[in-house]
């Protein structure tokens, strides 16, 4: 007869976590709820180097400037550009972003700020102003002002040209950082003059939403739309960010520790009567479709169920009506309806 | 248009691919001695059968409280299950649960058997919150809680918790072992003690 071996039932483990049918156990979250707060201290420690959460605004605001993705919302006021430099944690510059915020008229206003990320765009050498004129990104900003939203557009730093190049990170400098702290500054700028702060994102956008939603308890509802899966689901197409370096994640054998993976953010992205929404296309002509999820184990149902122990509401929604890589009409018609939710 | 709210219907033996978890990394089957898995099983009787196709049927003990969609929940005061399965005392053989407990206070164990006094027998248990405890043999106890919901292992010397191998070499003990393993509690020389107050979802038990 021939023995288990180590990788045999590190591979035995794997697969009784992923085992469905639970209603009760929180197999799926390495965390537990009263673990949340500690363990955000630990990614923000991850993320920034140990220098803290950043707590600074945007350096600069040019008002009324052209939109540069031609939004055509009858109600629009004006667009704003912002300008976010970031340095190495040393004082030295290395990227900006530039962020747009959309305003709508005064009297529609219905004081609720969204930070919309719609993911990688554009190139290199200035890519945050390769705007990507993607016609759902229009259509999903439009939707948002017209029903009230001023919106905040957000790309991702780097362009395309960063897809799964960021280098590998040091004690001293996270090129993760590079991603989420625009969106870090322009709630920091803007948050405390509205009265409920929510972030949509899609693709690379949907992974910053999730991130963001984890790490700051500022942002009240979220809706990542196909941006993430746990590393334990099959995914081909996942970039540098998605992997999560430096933040291990995976049930590994060895002495490497287990910390999060994103089922964990899902659930940290609950505390205080928070709400998130994965927004997944059954089609998706890029990735995170229905056939990747059915692939990996069923961790909807499980996550569900186990949100309200974690403080919120967590819902896994699939849209069956295009197969593209977008925020689709019905998207955005769930999108509205979720933020507009008692 | 329409929206799909998926709830996806999932085998009760496999986890998402079409090899029993039991199986999983290439398993040779003849390796299998018994497999439990209460979750998702359609009732009580279903749940005490072996699905490893050796026979080894749970059929004694007092029965704890069953729940398809969560497993066995034990009540840590009388409740357990025998099985018929005697572990040799030589280290080759193997053993993996699955459970969730809320809070533990003394000693608890999972499941095993042990054939003399101290700190031996074929286990998995714990101390109070402070010690995860693995015996095949000897006891290799590794500072932590086992408090939450968890995978935890020994393949022949090694501790597993949640797939990561943890601790020295579990030692080697003495004796002749003619116990068979017990679920809920440990068979401790024909008496049970170390009742486990949480739930167990799934136990394989392997030769080597």
């Amino acid at each position: 007869v021939k023995g288990v071996t180590g990788e045999q039932m590190v591979s035995i483990m794997t697969a009784l976590q992923r085992l469905s049918g639970r209603t009760s156990s929180n197999i799926f979250v390495n965390i537990l709820p009263a673990d949340v707060a500690a363990r955000r201290a630990t990614l923000i420690d991850i993320i920034w180097s140990g220098n803290g959460y950043p707590s600074t605004g945007v350096d600069s605001i040019e008002s009324d400037v052209t939109d540069p993705l031609s939004s055509s919302a009858s109600n629009l006021l004006r667009v704003d550009k912002l300008t976010i430099n970031m340095d190495d944690n040393d004082g030295n510059f290395v990227m900006s972003c530039t962020p747009r915020i959309w305003y709508p008229a005064v009297e529609d206003a219905n004081g609720k700020l969204v930070v919309l990320h719609y993911g990688h765009n554009g190139a290199a050498p200035s890519p945050d102003e390769n705007w990507n004129a993607d016609t759902s990104y229009i259509a999903t900003i439009n939707a948002l002002i017209e029903a009230g939203y001023t919106v905040i557009g957000v790309q991702m730093s780097g362009g395309t040209a960063t897809h799964n190049t960021y280098p590998d990170p040091t004690a001293t400098l996270h090129y993760m950082k590079f991603l989420l702290e625009p969106v870090v500054r322009v709630i920091n700028e803007y948050a405390s003059g509205f009265d409920a702060l929510y972030m949509v994102g899609k693709s690379g956008g949907g992974w910053t939403t999730v991130l963001m939603a984890a790490i700051d308890t500022r942002i009240k509802r979220s809706i990542e739309v196909a941006g993430t899966y746990p590393l334990t689901t099959p995914e081909t197409s996942r970039d540098w960010e998605q992997l999560l370096p430096g933040i291990q994640t995976k049930l590994v054998a060895g002495t490497s520790p287990r910390l999060l993976d994103y089922q964990d953010f899902y659930m940290m992205a609950l505390d205080g009567g928070r709400r998130q929404l994965q927004l997944h296309n059954v089609n998706d002509s890029c990735c995170f479709d229905l056939a990747g999820y059915e692939a990996g184990y069923d961790y909807a149902p499980a996550l569900t169920t186990l949100a309200g122990s974690y403080g919120g509401t967590w819902t896994q929604v699939w849209d069956d009506t295009h197969s593209d890589h977008i925020i689709s009409a019905l998207g955005r018609s769930l999108m509205l309806e979720f933020f507009s939710a008692v | 248009m329409r929206t799909t709210m998926k709830m996806l219907t999932v085998l009760r033996a496999t986890a998402g691919g079409g090899v029993a978890w039991w199986l999983e990394g290439g398993i040779d089957p003849s390796t299998v001695v018994a497999v439990y898995q209460p979750l998702g099983a359609s009732s009580l009787a279903e749940s005490y059968l072996d699905l490893s196709g050796n026979g080894h049927h749970i059929t004694l003990g007092v029965a704890p409280t069953f729940d398809s969609a969560v497993g066995w929940t034990f009540n840590g005061t009388s409740q357990y299950l025998l099985t018929d399965i005697v572990p040799p005392n030589n280290q080759t053989w193997s053993m993996v649960v699955r459970y969730s407990i809320a809070s533990l206070s003394g000693f608890r164990c999972v499941a095993g058997c042990s054939w003399a006094a101290g700190n031996l027998g074929f286990q998995l248990s714990f101390n109070g919150t402070t010690e995860r405890r693995y015996y095949n043999g000897g006891l290799r106890s590794v500072a932590g809680s086992g408090v939450g919901a968890h995978v935890m292992s020994f393949r022949q010397t090694q501790g597993y918790f949640d797939g990561v191998a943890e601790g020295a070499a579990i030692p080697t003990a003495a004796g002749t072992n003619t116990y068979p393993i017990a679920i809920g509690a440990l068979n401790n020389q024909g008496n049970r003690s170390g009742y486990f107050p949480g739930i167990v979802q799934a136990v394989a038990v392997y030769k080597g």
